[in-house]
């Protein structure tokens, strides 16, 4: 039932943002909300109410949100956790990290961004770029992605100008 | 007989440390402040033990297995994230768990003093990686070690039990030949299996470390499930062979989980009752015939279908998204997908007549009433999409309507009035330190092709992946 919910708020939310060239998303847990361009397709088969996952259709590019409780002490601790993990020798293949940036922030909250490549299993090199941010005890993070393309931090940057914090992230 | 000698000397050994620990044991009293701090000194000596046994006998394991096996990283992500709740839960403060994936077809999982815990990449197939039959598995294996079984295990086999037991022995044993022969023992036991006593007391903490952790009750008893419908035969299940009965195990499971349900109490009638008869995709129309028979008929190719021919219905309820529609007849409940597929019964119940079916409301559950054939109490079962085995959760004289809804599972009686009861309410742990998900963009925009077959028998499929999470190695 909660998935149906979150499949026809999504629908009718892509169809209300079309008509103005782009869509309005709103996390189902009420932390944050964020503009997409039209032409990025909600799947609902991939998404679940922590995590939200839009394809670009006719490209091979993704755009994906996920929260998590977590107890990280700062986002220096999270960053070199996560990218420990992705470059370990179980995680992601050819792992090479391109870029990080650490002083920025994201409607008013700290955060820091990485870009990174690797090699998916069907052997296209993907280039990714994350932005990570801690609310609280809460652990958010929005990823793009493109398939040897470079569009993917462009993508970030136009839609963290439009992040917006809502009520249920506890900010004050 | 080599092995002989090397057993006989670690108990001379630890026969020779024993004396010294009894003998510490007449202390005068003024000694005896400092005999405290011993103890704790005793405590620090006997984990430092366990774990050079452990870690001695994890090499020899590694080696045995053909070593590690690496996951694919998101399948690495989700076993490292059951692994870590399960361990976020144990008790034992004095020991660091690890978990090594063993690159072996054989189907078995270990636990070694110190923490080392092990799991096969053959045990991680079978179970299709089913998270709540994972956190079983692991979940028992983790309470071997909060039970210190090893060790105990150990000093059973050097004859040392009841000093073990009472913490009475003393293990200054820093030698490396002892350890290595305390290590092939240790492995030797790990193969062979505990006794039973530990085999149902690992089951039972590992089922309660599988609930703390958010896990539900069910997954052990759907472990034994997955490993019972292999071929056993043909395929390697040493977990089996470890292990007591499956059926006793599985009893003793099943009352477990059991109690994590509310009991059935009288209640209030459900807030909202699903109209599960109906489509909730309004294309198919189910309908029993004049003699009872199933007929079900597509409005969108306006026909009627031959899914269940000969089949006499006494209820049926779609699946809250309308991927399959569960039926009920004389013989059990069929599950059918929107293709019609499903031809044998999910549940055989040849022991009485279905009368009620309700699905809980995330689609992975059925309820059902059972009345026996000698028209006796209706009992209500609960069984999962994917398990074969079904759980009791109450008994009732009378039954007019099944309903589950998010605050539980409510039956009518005949006179009127409403029960209720509800399943456990699981919280999962928050992992202190969670790593995101990478998806891969070209693993859902590209289809697999296959071929099958030549000529005119020649059938090609296009399959989606059913994921697009990324799998890279």
């Amino acid at each position: 039932m909660l998935k149906q919910f979150v499949i026809f708020f999504f629908l009718v939310a892509t169809l209300a943002g079309h008509a103005h060239g782009q869509q309005t998303i709103t996390d189902p847990q009420g932390l944050f909300e964020f503009a997409l361009p039209s032409g990025w397709v909600f799947q609902a088969q991939q998404s679940s109410d922590s995590m939200l996952v839009y394809m670009n259709s006719g490209k091979d590019r993704v755009f994906y949100t996920e929260n998590r409780p977590s107890r990280y002490q700062s986002l220096e601790e999270a960053k070199t956790r996560i990218l420990d993990v992705y470059a370990s020798e179980w995680g992601l293949k050819e792992f090479v990290l391109l870029e990080t940036e650490a002083d920025m922030s994201v409607d008013g909250q700290d955060a820091v961004q990485i870009c990174y490549q690797y090699v998916d299993e069907h052997s296209y090199t993907i280039k990714e770029s994350r932005i990570i941010v801690l609310v609280e005890d809460t652990l958010v993070s929005a990823a793009a992605a493109a398939a040897e393309e470079d569009t993917a931090p462009s993508l970030l940057e136009d839609v963290l100008e439009s992040w917006r914090w809502l009520n249920n992230a506890g900010l004050p | 007989m080599r092995a002989f000698l090397k057993s006989a000397r670690m108990t001379c050994l630890l026969f020779l440390v024993l004396l010294t620990a009894a003998g510490s044991m007449m202390l005068l009293p003024a000694e005896a402040a400092a005999e405290e701090q011993d103890g704790d000194a005793d405590e620090a000596e006997l984990d430092t033990f366990e774990k050079d046994v452990g870690q001695e006998a994890a090499k020899q394991i590694l080696e045995h297995y053909g070593g590690e096996y690496k996951l694919p990283f998101t399948e690495q992500l989700i076993l490292d994230e059951i692994f870590d709740r399960l361990v976020a839960e144990a008790e034992r403060t004095d020991v660091r768990y690890s978990l090594t994936i063993l690159n072996t077809r054989v189907a078995n999982a270990f636990a070694l003093p110190g923490g080392f815990i092990f799991i096969t990449r053959g045990l991680l197939n079978h179970l299709d990686m089913d998270e709540q039959a994972i956190a079983a598995v692991l979940g028992h294996e983790i309470a071997h070690v909060e039970e210190r079984h090893g060790v105990k295990a150990l000093a059973r086999r050097m004859g040392l039990t009841i000093l073990v037991e009472l913490g009475l022995i003393f293990f200054n044993v820093h030698d490396h030949e002892a350890i290595r022969t305390a290590g092939a023992a240790m492995v030797e036991i790990a193969q062979s299996g505990w006794s039973r006593e530990a085999e149902y007391e690992a089951d039972e903490l590992g089922a309660e470390l599988a609930v703390r952790a958010g896990f539900d009750p069910m997954g052990a008893v759907y472990a034994i499930d997955h490993l019972k419908r292999l071929d056993r035969g043909t395929e390697p299940l040493a977990w089996f062979r470890t292990h007591p009965s499956d059926d006793d195990r599985q009893s003793r499971l099943l009352q477990q989980a059991r109690s994590h349900w509310d009991d059935a109490a009288d209640s209030e009638a459900p807030q909202a009752i699903p109209q599960g008869m109906e489509d909730p995709r309004d294309r198919f129309v189910v309908s029993d015939d004049d003699a009872g028979y199933a007929q079900i008929y597509d409005a969108l190719q306006e026909r009627y279908r031959e899914w269940l021919p000969g089949v006499q219905l006494l209820t049926w309820q779609w699946h809250p998204e309308g991927s399959y529609v569960a039926l009920a007849g004389q013989e059990g409940i069929w599950l059918l997908d929107r293709y019609g597929r499903g031809e044998t019964p999910w549940r055989g119940r040849s022991d009485g007549s279905v009368l009620e079916i309700a699905w809980d409301p995330s689609g992975q559950r059925l309820a059902y009433v059972l009345q026996s054939d000698d028209e006796g109490a209706h009992q209500v079962f609960v069984g999962y999409l994917h398990g074969d085995t079904d759980l009791l959760i109450a008994e009732t004289d009378s039954l007019q309507q099944l309903v589950w809804s998010d605050q539980g599972i409510f039956w009518q009686k005949d006179d009127g009035n409403w029960r209720r009861a509800g399943p456990p309410a699981l919280e999962p742990v928050v992992l202190d330190h969670p790593v995101p998900r990478v998806l891969s963009p070209t693993a859902a925009v590209r289809p697999e092709l296959s071929v099958e077959g030549e000529g005119l028998d020649r059938t090609i499929r296009l399959r989606r992946p059913p994921t697009i999470y990324s799998n890279d190695k």
